[in-house]
This record gives C-alpha cells, structure tokens and sequence, in this order.
C-alpha cells in the first residue's frame, strides 16, 4: 500500500517516465547540465564495468570523460517496471540496449550493448529525480580490437 | 506546467502515444492512407533526408515515391517526452532508431540512423494530429557505396 490512489500513480509513472526519457536523450546529445539537474546530489551509480560512484558529480565528472565528444552514444529504454514504495519514493528496471561507436585512429570501432537498469527514483520539493542507477548487463559485444570505456574511468574516490 | 492535468492528461498522452504507433506503423507498411489521415492538412515536416513539406498534401504526394515498395523502413521510436502547452495542443519528443534496406546495383544496401523527432500535435475536432515534425539525427551509417535517400526508380 502506498496511499496513491490509482489516478496519482498513473500521473507519478508519467512523471518517472518522463524523467528516464530525459536522462536518455541528454547522455546522447551530450546535454551534462540537463543529465545532472535529472539526479539527486546523492544519487550513485554502481554500473556493471565501473566504479561505484557515490553522488551526482563523481558520477557527471566520470559521464563527461567517458562519453567525451569523441563517443557516439545511443541508449534506448523499453518497458518499464516501476514500482512505487510511498508517494515520493518508486523503483523502476527497465530494459535497456546501448550502441557506442568511436574512432580508434582511422578505424571505426563500435560497442553493442543489453541489459536491465535497476534504478532508484525519490520525490524531493515536488520534483521526481534519480538517487541510484545500477546497470547490470546480460551481453556486450564490440568490434574486434576494440578499446572500451571502463579502462578510461576516472580514479575513485574515497 | 502542463497545462492538463489528472485524468484528461492521461487520456490525452495516451492518444498521442497511440498517434505516434500508428505513424510509424503506417510508414513501415506503407499505408499512405492511413498515414496522411493522422496528419492536420497544414502539417509540416522537416526530416533530415529530404526537402521540408509545408502541408500534409505535399507530404504524401512525396512519402510513397520516396519510400516506395523498392525501400523497406524500420521507424522505431522510444521513450516520449510530451508536454502540453493548451488542453488542445502539445510538443513531443521520441529517440529514435530507423533501417532502411534496399539493393543499388543488384546489390544490398543499408542505411542506419539514430535521431530525435522533434514534433507537435493539435486536437482538432476532438481528434489529436499532428502538426509538425523535425527528425535530428545523432548519428548515421550506410553500407560502403550506399547512395540515400536510394534512387528508387533509377
């Protein structure tokens, strides 16, 4: 029981709906001031291949570095499960494919890639945002001799 | 602030939704009937491939020429972004991915995009249409030596 009535949930899905597409389109139009204003100042991120970063600016300074203007990136969200625990706090997985594509001196290479977001979503002065985002991949697959993105992740921070 | 709210936002989001399936259903199986139907007569697209079209008339005297029974078209479009700035009128954006297929020279031939289609939609007559859209593309790929759009009738 989440004391939402049917019509407040429905309008909620939309607003978290809302909010995924945003985040979606502003990571492939490289838009960091919108993609960071989607995310709460504590959100983290624990994505598979990646560091775990622990708020919304370790995770921009590291989005930024990985998907710098040299990245072509494409991430495409499907069916939603979203779920909600009070009026200001929800759970949503969504299915995910992810296409990047770069140069490696003159030669195209490419990463293809599926799996599920497990996210974390809270209601904060009337705002839905991001607190958390877990990526957990169920393939990848790149071009033959491929140089990925993990390998050019900041140092964490402890 | 959306200028609807409660269940007259749901209802209208759902149309636009709907409009949206059926647009690109339409284009990938060539229904031009159905398609020039989900459009205002003074619908205006401008789509990164071809010319601008200032009217739905122009549009489909052109769509069935240039995506004719030699292309095929896959329009997939993702994750809406829709805001309502009357009860009757409303801005949308889709990611999307398209892949067009068609042979050049008896050979194969592809061309893959990934974009954002930029539109609008006005209600008119209790019916949501669309009034305008602009496809951005991202990004594009095409197989080595593919000409497109391909010229279909050549």
């Amino acid at each position: 029981m989440t004391g939402m009535t049917d019509i407040e949930t429905l309008l909620a899905l939309e607003e978290i709906k809302l909010l995924k597409a945003r985040r979606d389109r502003a990571v492939d139009t490289k838009d960091w001031d919108t993609y960071f204003n989607l995310h709460a100042p504590d959100h983290e991120s624990h994505n598979e291949g990646f560091n775990h970063w622990k708020s919304a600016q370790e995770m921009i300074d590291n989005v930024k570095q990985l998907l710098g203007p040299d990245k072509i990136s494409v991430h495409h969200s499907h069916t939603p499960e979203i779920r909600f625990l009070s009026p200001t706090s929800a759970t949503g997985i969504w299915a995910m494919e992810d296409n990047i594509f770069w140069m490696q001196g003159d030669e195209q290479h490419w990463l293809q890639g599926w799996g599920f977001y497990h996210e974390s979503y809270e209601k904060r002065d009337g705002k839905w945002l991001f607190t958390r985002r877990q990526l957990k991949r169920t393939h990848v697959r790149t071009s033959a001799g491929a140089v990925t993105g993990s390998s050019q992740q900041l140092p964490p921070k402890d | 602030m959306d200028a609807l709210s409660g269940i007259e936002k749901l209802n209208a989001l759902e149309a636009i939704r709907l409009l949206k399936a059926k647009r690109d259903r339409a284009a990938d199986t060539k229904d031009w009937a159905l398609y020039e139907s989900l459009h205002a007569a003074d619908h205006q697209s401008h789509n990164g491939d071809y010319p601008a079209w200032t009217s739905a008339r122009e549009m489909i005297e052109n769509l069935p020429k240039i995506m004719g029974p030699g292309l095929i078209t896959m329009h997939h479009s993702h994750t809406p972004e829709i805001e309502f700035d009357t009860p009757t009128t409303a801005r949308g954006i889709w990611a999307m991915t398209g892949l067009s297929v068609w042979q050049q020279d008896g050979a194969d031939h592809w061309f893959r995009a990934f974009g954002h289609y930029h539109e609008t939609y006005e209600k008119r007559d209790g019916v949501w249409l669309f009034t305008s859209r602009r496809l951005e593309y991202y990004h594009t790929m095409r197989s080595p030596g593919a000409v497109f759009p391909p010229r279909l009738d050549a």
